[in-house]
Protein backbone atom coordinates (compact mmCIF):
# COMPACT_ATOMS: atom_id res chain seq x y z
CA UNK A 1 0.00 0.00 0.00
CA UNK A 2 2.51 2.25 0.75
CA UNK A 3 4.71 1.09 -2.56
CA UNK A 4 1.74 2.08 -3.91
CA UNK A 5 1.04 5.50 -2.55
CA UNK A 6 4.43 5.98 -3.18
CA UNK A 7 4.41 5.17 -7.37
CA UNK A 8 1.25 7.08 -7.60
CA UNK A 9 2.93 9.81 -6.28
CA UNK A 10 6.05 10.21 -8.05
CA UNK A 11 3.63 9.56 -11.25
CA UNK A 12 1.66 12.77 -10.93
CA UNK A 13 4.96 14.46 -10.49
CA UNK A 14 6.11 12.94 -13.46
CA UNK A 15 3.27 13.74 -15.78
CA UNK A 16 3.64 17.61 -14.10
CA UNK A 17 7.20 17.37 -14.94
CA UNK A 18 6.88 16.26 -18.59
CA UNK A 19 4.24 19.32 -18.83
CA UNK A 20 7.07 21.79 -17.39
CA UNK A 21 9.75 20.47 -19.88
CA UNK A 22 6.85 20.85 -23.13
CA UNK A 23 5.44 24.35 -21.53
CA UNK A 24 9.61 25.37 -21.61
CA UNK A 25 9.90 23.91 -25.17
CA UNK A 26 7.60 26.22 -26.53
CA UNK A 27 9.08 29.36 -24.61
CA UNK A 28 12.65 28.82 -25.60
CA UNK A 29 12.07 27.57 -28.82
CA UNK A 30 14.10 24.82 -28.38
CA UNK A 31 12.28 21.87 -30.02
CA UNK A 32 14.23 22.79 -33.70
CA UNK A 33 17.51 22.02 -31.33
CA UNK A 34 16.28 18.65 -29.80
CA UNK A 35 13.02 17.45 -31.95
CA UNK A 36 13.88 13.76 -31.34
CA UNK A 37 14.09 14.10 -27.49
CA UNK A 38 10.46 16.53 -27.36
CA UNK A 39 8.68 14.11 -29.41
CA UNK A 40 9.71 11.50 -26.77
CA UNK A 41 8.23 13.75 -24.16
CA UNK A 42 6.03 14.35 -25.68
CA UNK A 43 4.83 10.52 -26.51
CA UNK A 44 5.66 9.61 -23.18
CA UNK A 45 3.45 12.26 -21.74
CA UNK A 46 0.68 11.15 -23.88
CA UNK A 47 1.27 7.44 -23.11
CA UNK A 48 1.35 8.18 -19.58
CA UNK A 49 -1.66 10.40 -18.82
CA UNK A 50 -3.46 7.95 -21.24
CA UNK A 51 -2.69 4.82 -18.73
CA UNK A 52 -3.34 7.20 -15.71
CA UNK A 53 -6.62 7.93 -16.78
CA UNK A 54 -7.30 3.91 -17.57
CA UNK A 55 -6.08 3.07 -13.99
CA UNK A 56 -8.62 6.02 -12.78
CA UNK A 57 -11.41 4.75 -14.81
CA UNK A 58 -11.50 1.12 -14.52
CA UNK A 59 -9.26 0.54 -11.20
CA UNK A 60 -8.43 -2.20 -12.52
CA UNK A 61 -4.85 -3.14 -12.89
CA UNK A 62 -5.13 -6.02 -15.53
CA UNK A 63 -6.35 -3.61 -17.67
CA UNK A 64 -3.66 -1.59 -16.92
CA UNK A 65 -1.22 -3.91 -17.39
CA UNK A 66 -2.16 -5.40 -20.78
CA UNK A 67 -1.88 -1.72 -21.88
CA UNK A 68 1.64 -1.23 -20.12
CA UNK A 69 4.07 -3.47 -22.13
CA UNK A 70 3.08 -2.47 -25.90
CA UNK A 71 3.06 1.03 -24.98
CA UNK A 72 6.56 0.61 -23.32
CA UNK A 73 7.54 -1.02 -26.38
CA UNK A 74 6.71 2.18 -28.31
CA UNK A 75 8.55 4.33 -26.21
CA UNK A 76 11.14 2.47 -26.20
CA UNK A 77 11.49 2.71 -29.82
CA UNK A 78 11.47 6.58 -29.45
CA UNK A 79 14.07 6.37 -27.12
CA UNK A 80 16.22 4.72 -29.55
CA UNK A 81 15.88 7.93 -31.91
CA UNK A 82 16.99 10.31 -28.95
CA UNK A 83 19.91 8.03 -28.48
CA UNK A 84 20.95 8.02 -31.88
CA UNK A 85 19.95 11.92 -32.48
CA UNK A 86 21.96 12.62 -29.15
CA UNK A 87 24.99 10.60 -30.81
CA UNK A 88 24.74 12.45 -34.07
CA UNK A 89 24.52 16.17 -32.56
CA UNK A 90 27.43 15.62 -30.31
CA UNK A 91 29.86 14.56 -32.80
CA UNK A 92 28.47 16.83 -35.59
CA UNK A 93 31.88 18.32 -35.88
CA UNK A 94 33.97 15.04 -35.14
CA UNK A 95 33.55 13.04 -38.40
CA UNK A 96 36.73 11.21 -37.24
CA UNK A 97 34.25 10.30 -33.92
CA UNK A 98 31.54 10.01 -35.75
CA UNK A 99 32.28 7.35 -38.05
CA UNK A 100 33.73 5.70 -34.95
CA UNK A 101 30.69 5.75 -33.16
CA UNK A 102 28.37 4.65 -35.88
CA UNK A 103 30.49 1.85 -36.72
CA UNK A 104 30.69 0.59 -33.24
CA UNK A 105 27.23 1.18 -32.66
CA UNK A 106 26.35 -0.84 -36.03
CA UNK A 107 28.23 -3.91 -34.74
CA UNK A 108 26.29 -4.05 -31.19
CA UNK A 109 22.62 -3.51 -33.07
CA UNK A 110 23.99 -6.42 -35.86
CA UNK A 111 25.57 -8.62 -32.81
CA UNK A 112 22.67 -8.34 -30.54
CA UNK A 113 20.14 -8.66 -33.29
CA UNK A 114 21.56 -12.21 -34.15
CA UNK A 115 21.63 -13.52 -30.53
CA UNK A 116 17.82 -12.30 -30.28
CA UNK A 117 17.01 -14.21 -33.96
CA UNK A 118 19.26 -17.45 -32.92
CA UNK A 119 17.55 -17.33 -29.15
CA UNK A 120 13.80 -17.27 -30.70
CA UNK A 121 14.94 -19.94 -33.60
CA UNK A 122 15.62 -22.33 -30.30
CA UNK A 123 13.13 -21.56 -28.04
CA UNK A 124 9.84 -20.81 -29.38
CA UNK A 125 7.49 -21.14 -25.86
CA UNK A 126 7.29 -17.68 -25.04
CA UNK A 127 4.32 -15.95 -23.49
CA UNK A 128 3.55 -12.46 -24.84
CA UNK A 129 4.33 -10.97 -21.56
CA UNK A 130 7.59 -12.61 -21.19
CA UNK A 131 8.52 -11.98 -25.09
CA UNK A 132 7.80 -8.26 -24.04
CA UNK A 133 10.00 -8.27 -21.43
CA UNK A 134 12.57 -10.09 -22.70
CA UNK A 135 12.56 -8.22 -26.08
CA UNK A 136 12.88 -5.09 -23.75
CA UNK A 137 15.30 -6.45 -21.57
CA UNK A 138 17.55 -6.70 -25.02
CA UNK A 139 16.47 -3.64 -26.61
CA UNK A 140 17.68 -1.98 -23.27
CA UNK A 141 20.96 -4.11 -23.37
CA UNK A 142 21.59 -2.37 -26.80
CA UNK A 143 20.05 1.28 -25.90
CA UNK A 144 23.15 0.61 -22.99
CA UNK A 145 25.87 -0.40 -25.24
CA UNK A 146 25.12 2.14 -27.82
CA UNK A 147 25.05 4.46 -25.02
CA UNK A 148 28.62 3.40 -23.44
CA UNK A 149 30.03 3.23 -27.35
CA UNK A 150 29.19 6.63 -27.85
CA UNK A 151 29.88 7.99 -24.03
CA UNK A 152 33.33 6.16 -24.58
CA UNK A 153 34.25 7.94 -27.78
CA UNK A 154 33.46 11.48 -26.38
CA UNK A 155 35.58 10.68 -23.23
CA UNK A 156 38.45 9.05 -25.23
CA UNK A 157 38.69 11.91 -27.96
CA UNK A 158 37.95 14.92 -25.38
CA UNK A 159 34.98 16.01 -26.86
CA UNK A 160 33.19 18.72 -24.88
CA UNK A 161 29.52 18.94 -25.34
CA UNK A 162 27.09 21.28 -24.14
CA UNK A 163 24.59 21.76 -20.77
CA UNK A 164 21.54 20.56 -22.66
CA UNK A 165 23.33 17.26 -24.38
CA UNK A 166 24.62 16.19 -21.37
CA UNK A 167 21.43 16.51 -19.29
CA UNK A 168 19.71 14.62 -22.15
CA UNK A 169 22.33 11.41 -22.25
CA UNK A 170 22.70 11.54 -17.91
CA UNK A 171 18.93 11.35 -17.51
CA UNK A 172 18.49 8.62 -20.87
CA UNK A 173 21.60 7.02 -19.63
CA UNK A 174 20.50 6.96 -15.53
CA UNK A 175 16.68 5.76 -16.69
CA UNK A 176 18.25 3.21 -19.37
CA UNK A 177 21.17 1.26 -17.18
CA UNK A 178 18.59 1.17 -14.28
CA UNK A 179 15.97 -0.32 -16.14
CA UNK A 180 18.37 -3.02 -17.43
CA UNK A 181 19.42 -3.10 -13.81
CA UNK A 182 16.03 -3.95 -12.57
CA UNK A 183 14.21 -6.20 -15.44
CA UNK A 184 17.41 -8.61 -14.79
CA UNK A 185 16.92 -8.55 -11.27
CA UNK A 186 13.33 -9.31 -11.22
CA UNK A 187 13.89 -11.91 -13.63
CA UNK A 188 15.98 -13.51 -11.13
CA UNK A 189 14.46 -12.73 -7.94
CA UNK A 190 11.06 -13.11 -8.92
CA UNK A 191 7.37 -11.97 -8.61
CA UNK A 192 8.13 -10.80 -4.93
CA UNK A 193 10.70 -8.27 -6.24
CA UNK A 194 7.46 -6.68 -8.69
CA UNK A 195 6.66 -3.92 -6.29
CA UNK A 196 9.97 -2.75 -5.32
CA UNK A 197 10.51 -2.78 -9.41
CA UNK A 198 7.78 -0.66 -10.05
CA UNK A 199 8.80 1.36 -7.59
CA UNK A 200 12.93 2.41 -8.54
CA UNK A 201 11.75 2.25 -12.13
CA UNK A 202 9.42 5.28 -11.35
CA UNK A 203 11.66 6.54 -8.84
CA UNK A 204 14.20 6.30 -12.02
CA UNK A 205 12.50 8.05 -14.59
CA UNK A 206 11.47 10.66 -12.00
CA UNK A 207 15.38 11.53 -11.68
CA UNK A 208 15.57 11.38 -15.33
CA UNK A 209 12.87 14.16 -15.58
CA UNK A 210 14.55 16.40 -12.90
CA UNK A 211 17.58 16.18 -14.78
CA UNK A 212 16.03 16.87 -18.16
CA UNK A 213 14.03 19.67 -16.57
CA UNK A 214 16.96 21.62 -15.38
CA UNK A 215 19.41 21.00 -18.02
CA UNK A 216 16.65 21.84 -20.89
CA UNK A 217 16.13 24.82 -18.88
CA UNK A 218 17.44 27.54 -20.96
CA UNK A 219 18.21 27.54 -24.52
CA UNK A 220 22.05 26.21 -24.98
CA UNK A 221 23.19 24.87 -28.20
CA UNK A 222 26.44 22.37 -28.51
CA UNK A 223 29.34 24.15 -28.52
CA UNK A 224 32.19 24.53 -31.49
CA UNK A 225 34.83 22.73 -31.19
CA UNK A 226 37.97 23.87 -30.11
CA UNK A 227 40.44 25.22 -32.15
CA UNK A 228 39.99 22.98 -35.65
CA UNK A 229 42.96 20.90 -36.50
CA UNK A 230 45.08 20.46 -39.84
CA UNK A 231 46.92 22.69 -41.74
CA UNK A 232 44.43 25.54 -41.94
CA UNK A 233 45.70 26.01 -38.08
CA UNK A 234 49.24 25.59 -39.33
CA UNK A 235 48.84 28.22 -41.72
CA UNK A 236 47.55 31.14 -38.92
CA UNK A 237 51.19 29.48 -36.97
CA UNK A 238 52.97 30.17 -39.81
CA UNK A 239 51.62 33.27 -41.11
CA UNK A 240 52.17 34.67 -37.45
CA UNK A 241 55.92 34.00 -37.79
CA UNK A 242 55.55 35.52 -41.76
CA UNK A 243 54.96 38.74 -40.12
CA UNK A 244 57.57 38.52 -37.17
CA UNK A 245 60.00 37.87 -39.16
CA UNK A 246 58.69 40.76 -41.57
CA UNK A 247 58.49 42.86 -38.36
CA UNK A 248 62.54 41.74 -37.49
CA UNK A 249 63.52 42.96 -41.24
CA UNK A 250 62.41 45.79 -41.13
CA UNK A 251 64.16 46.17 -37.24
CA UNK A 252 67.37 45.21 -38.70
CA UNK A 253 66.58 47.71 -42.16
CA UNK A 254 66.17 50.69 -40.05
CA UNK A 255 68.95 49.84 -38.21
CA UNK A 256 71.26 49.70 -41.17
CA UNK A 257 70.36 52.55 -42.76
CA UNK A 258 70.84 54.39 -39.49
CA UNK B 1 22.79 -15.85 -12.86
CA UNK B 2 24.87 -15.01 -15.88
CA UNK B 3 22.38 -12.78 -17.89
CA UNK B 4 21.92 -11.09 -14.02
CA UNK B 5 26.17 -10.36 -13.66
CA UNK B 6 25.95 -9.14 -17.70
CA UNK B 7 22.98 -6.94 -16.99
CA UNK B 8 24.86 -5.65 -14.00
CA UNK B 9 28.13 -5.14 -15.52
CA UNK B 10 26.46 -3.05 -18.25
CA UNK B 11 24.78 -0.87 -15.92
CA UNK B 12 27.19 -0.27 -13.69
CA UNK B 13 30.03 1.07 -16.60
CA UNK B 14 27.14 3.27 -18.00
CA UNK B 15 26.65 4.69 -14.55
CA UNK B 16 30.45 5.20 -14.63
CA UNK B 17 30.29 6.89 -17.73
CA UNK B 18 27.99 8.85 -16.72
CA UNK B 19 30.04 9.97 -13.90
CA UNK B 20 32.53 11.15 -15.97
CA UNK B 21 30.51 12.71 -18.40
CA UNK B 22 28.80 14.84 -15.12
CA UNK B 23 32.37 15.73 -13.48
CA UNK B 24 33.93 16.07 -16.72
CA UNK B 25 35.38 19.92 -16.40
CA UNK B 26 36.50 22.34 -19.28
CA UNK B 27 38.11 20.68 -21.93
CA UNK B 28 41.50 21.67 -23.21
CA UNK B 29 41.57 23.23 -27.02
CA UNK B 30 43.02 20.89 -28.60
CA UNK B 31 44.31 20.43 -32.19
CA UNK B 32 45.91 23.60 -32.38
CA UNK B 33 49.12 24.66 -33.87
CA UNK B 34 50.85 24.96 -30.64
CA UNK B 35 50.09 20.89 -29.83
CA UNK B 36 51.64 20.68 -33.39
CA UNK B 37 55.10 21.97 -32.33
CA UNK B 38 54.77 20.24 -29.20
CA UNK B 39 53.96 16.38 -30.48
CA UNK B 40 56.95 17.20 -33.21
CA UNK B 41 59.09 18.22 -30.25
CA UNK B 42 57.87 14.54 -28.14
CA UNK B 43 58.00 12.81 -31.43
CA UNK B 44 62.16 14.10 -31.81
CA UNK B 45 62.96 13.24 -28.53
CA UNK B 46 61.77 9.68 -28.28
CA UNK B 47 62.95 9.36 -31.78
CA UNK B 48 66.74 10.98 -30.91
CA UNK B 49 67.16 10.93 -27.44
CA UNK B 50 64.87 7.94 -25.61
CA UNK B 51 64.43 4.99 -28.45
CA UNK B 52 67.58 5.15 -30.04
CA UNK B 53 68.43 1.14 -30.09
CA UNK B 54 72.10 1.83 -28.91
CA UNK B 55 71.28 4.45 -26.42
CA UNK B 56 68.74 1.42 -24.73
CA UNK B 57 71.24 -1.38 -25.28
CA UNK B 58 74.16 1.03 -23.52
CA UNK B 59 71.53 1.89 -20.11
CA UNK B 60 70.73 -1.47 -19.50
CA UNK B 61 73.38 -3.73 -20.30
CA UNK B 62 74.29 -5.32 -17.49
CA UNK B 63 77.76 -5.57 -18.59
CA UNK B 64 78.78 -2.38 -16.63
CA UNK B 65 77.49 -4.05 -13.36
CA UNK B 66 79.47 -6.46 -13.94
CA UNK B 67 82.51 -4.58 -14.85
CA UNK B 68 81.92 -1.95 -11.93
CA UNK B 69 81.35 -5.65 -9.68
CA UNK B 70 85.18 -6.77 -10.61
CA UNK B 71 86.84 -3.48 -10.96
CA UNK B 72 85.67 -0.94 -7.85
CA UNK B 73 84.46 -1.81 -4.16
CA UNK B 74 80.99 -2.92 -2.97
CA UNK B 75 80.22 0.53 -2.15
CA UNK B 76 81.01 2.20 -5.19
CA UNK B 77 79.01 -0.79 -6.78
CA UNK B 78 76.22 0.08 -4.90
CA UNK B 79 76.48 4.01 -5.89
CA UNK B 80 76.45 2.62 -9.50
CA UNK B 81 73.50 0.79 -9.14
CA UNK B 82 71.56 3.77 -7.36
CA UNK B 83 72.28 5.99 -9.73
CA UNK B 84 71.26 3.54 -12.64
CA UNK B 85 68.23 2.96 -10.98
CA UNK B 86 67.70 7.02 -10.76
CA UNK B 87 68.10 7.24 -14.63
CA UNK B 88 66.06 4.51 -15.52
CA UNK B 89 63.85 5.45 -13.65
CA UNK B 90 63.65 9.23 -15.38
CA UNK B 91 63.90 7.30 -19.09
CA UNK B 92 60.59 5.42 -18.36
CA UNK B 93 59.17 8.32 -16.72
CA UNK B 94 59.95 10.87 -19.94
CA UNK B 95 58.98 8.21 -22.04
CA UNK B 96 56.19 7.94 -20.44
CA UNK B 97 55.24 11.15 -20.21
CA UNK B 98 56.29 11.99 -24.47
CA UNK B 99 53.99 8.95 -25.13
CA UNK B 100 50.96 10.80 -23.29
CA UNK B 101 51.72 14.13 -25.31
CA UNK B 102 51.86 11.66 -28.55
CA UNK B 103 48.56 10.47 -27.49
CA UNK B 104 46.82 13.70 -26.75
CA UNK B 105 48.16 14.86 -30.11
CA UNK B 106 46.29 12.34 -31.97
CA UNK B 107 43.14 12.18 -30.27
CA UNK B 108 42.94 15.92 -30.91
CA UNK B 109 43.91 15.34 -34.64
CA UNK B 110 42.16 12.13 -35.75
CA UNK B 111 38.62 13.20 -34.54
CA UNK B 112 38.08 15.86 -36.91
CA UNK B 113 39.31 12.56 -40.13
CA UNK B 114 36.16 11.41 -41.71
CA UNK B 115 38.47 8.61 -43.44
CA UNK B 116 39.78 7.34 -40.15
CA UNK B 117 40.17 3.38 -40.30
CA UNK B 118 37.81 1.98 -36.93
CA UNK B 119 40.12 -0.67 -36.38
CA UNK B 120 43.48 1.43 -37.12
CA UNK B 121 41.57 3.47 -34.35
CA UNK B 122 41.05 0.48 -31.90
CA UNK B 123 44.56 -0.84 -32.35
CA UNK B 124 46.72 2.45 -31.50
CA UNK B 125 44.38 3.01 -28.58
CA UNK B 126 45.33 -0.12 -27.28
CA UNK B 127 48.90 0.58 -27.76
CA UNK B 128 48.48 3.72 -26.45
CA UNK B 129 46.59 1.86 -23.17
CA UNK B 130 49.10 -1.10 -23.18
CA UNK B 131 52.29 1.12 -23.51
CA UNK B 132 51.21 3.70 -20.73
CA UNK B 133 50.51 0.31 -18.66
CA UNK B 134 53.82 -1.19 -19.23
CA UNK B 135 56.12 2.03 -18.37
CA UNK B 136 53.92 1.77 -14.66
CA UNK B 137 54.97 -1.31 -14.41
CA UNK B 138 58.73 -0.74 -15.48
CA UNK B 139 58.61 2.29 -13.04
CA UNK B 140 57.76 0.07 -10.10
CA UNK B 141 60.14 -3.01 -11.06
CA UNK B 142 62.97 -0.47 -11.68
CA UNK B 143 62.34 1.23 -7.94
CA UNK B 144 62.18 -2.65 -6.30
CA UNK B 145 63.80 -4.39 -7.86
CA UNK B 146 66.44 -2.33 -9.84
CA UNK B 147 67.61 -1.70 -13.54
CA UNK B 148 67.99 -4.87 -14.80
CA UNK B 149 64.99 -6.37 -13.69
CA UNK B 150 63.05 -6.58 -16.72
CA UNK B 151 64.67 -6.98 -20.19
CA UNK B 152 62.35 -8.07 -21.95
CA UNK B 153 59.50 -5.88 -20.65
CA UNK B 154 62.40 -2.80 -21.93
CA UNK B 155 62.14 -4.07 -25.34
CA UNK B 156 58.69 -4.15 -25.64
CA UNK B 157 57.82 -0.91 -24.19
CA UNK B 158 60.39 0.30 -26.82
CA UNK B 159 59.17 -1.60 -29.60
CA UNK B 160 55.31 -0.57 -29.21
CA UNK B 161 56.90 3.06 -28.36
CA UNK B 162 58.68 3.07 -31.95
CA UNK B 163 55.21 1.90 -33.89
CA UNK B 164 53.55 4.86 -31.94
CA UNK B 165 56.28 7.07 -33.29
CA UNK B 166 56.15 5.61 -36.83
CA UNK B 167 52.10 6.43 -37.20
CA UNK B 168 52.76 9.81 -35.35
CA UNK B 169 55.38 10.88 -37.83
CA UNK B 170 53.00 10.43 -40.80
CA UNK B 171 50.50 12.91 -38.78
CA UNK B 172 53.08 15.34 -38.52
CA UNK B 173 55.26 14.66 -41.85
CA UNK B 174 53.44 18.00 -43.34
CA UNK B 175 55.69 19.81 -40.94
CA UNK B 176 58.78 18.71 -42.62
CA UNK B 177 57.71 20.78 -45.65
CA UNK B 178 60.60 20.95 -48.18
CA UNK B 179 59.82 24.85 -48.22
CA UNK B 180 61.34 24.65 -44.73
CA UNK B 181 63.85 22.59 -45.60
CA UNK B 182 64.97 25.35 -48.85
CA UNK B 183 64.54 28.59 -46.56
CA UNK B 184 66.94 26.53 -44.10
CA UNK B 185 69.12 26.21 -47.26
CA UNK B 186 69.10 29.93 -47.72
CA UNK B 187 71.13 30.67 -44.37
CA UNK B 188 75.03 30.51 -45.08
CA UNK B 189 76.85 28.90 -42.04
CA UNK B 190 77.11 30.61 -39.03
CA UNK B 191 74.25 33.40 -39.55
CA UNK B 192 70.60 33.57 -40.76
CA UNK B 193 69.10 35.11 -43.78
CA UNK B 194 66.03 36.89 -42.31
Amino acid sequence: MHFQLVGLILWWVGLLLEAVILARMLFTRNFKNYPVFYLYILCVFLISSGLYLLYWKTGNLVVYGKWYWPTQLLTLVIGYGVILDFARRSLAAYPGADRFVRAVGLSIFLCIFSMVVLHLGFTRSWSQEALYSDLEKVLRAVEALFLIGTLSVLSYYGISIGKSLTGIALGMGIYVSASLTLLALTKFIGPRFYPAWELLQSGSYFAALVIWTTALWSDDSTPSPPNSSGPGNYDDLAGRTRADLKSLRDYFGSGARS
Amino acid sequence: MIPLLLSLALGLALFFLLYRLARRSRVPAEGSAYQFVEARGSLHALQRELLPRDFIDRLFDRRDLEFVSAQAPADVRQLFLTERKRISILWVQRVRSEILKLMQFHRGHSRFHSKISVLTEIRLAADFAALLIICRMLEAIFYFRGPYAAPHLVDSAAATAARLCTVSEKSLAFLNAPALRAVAGESPRGSATI
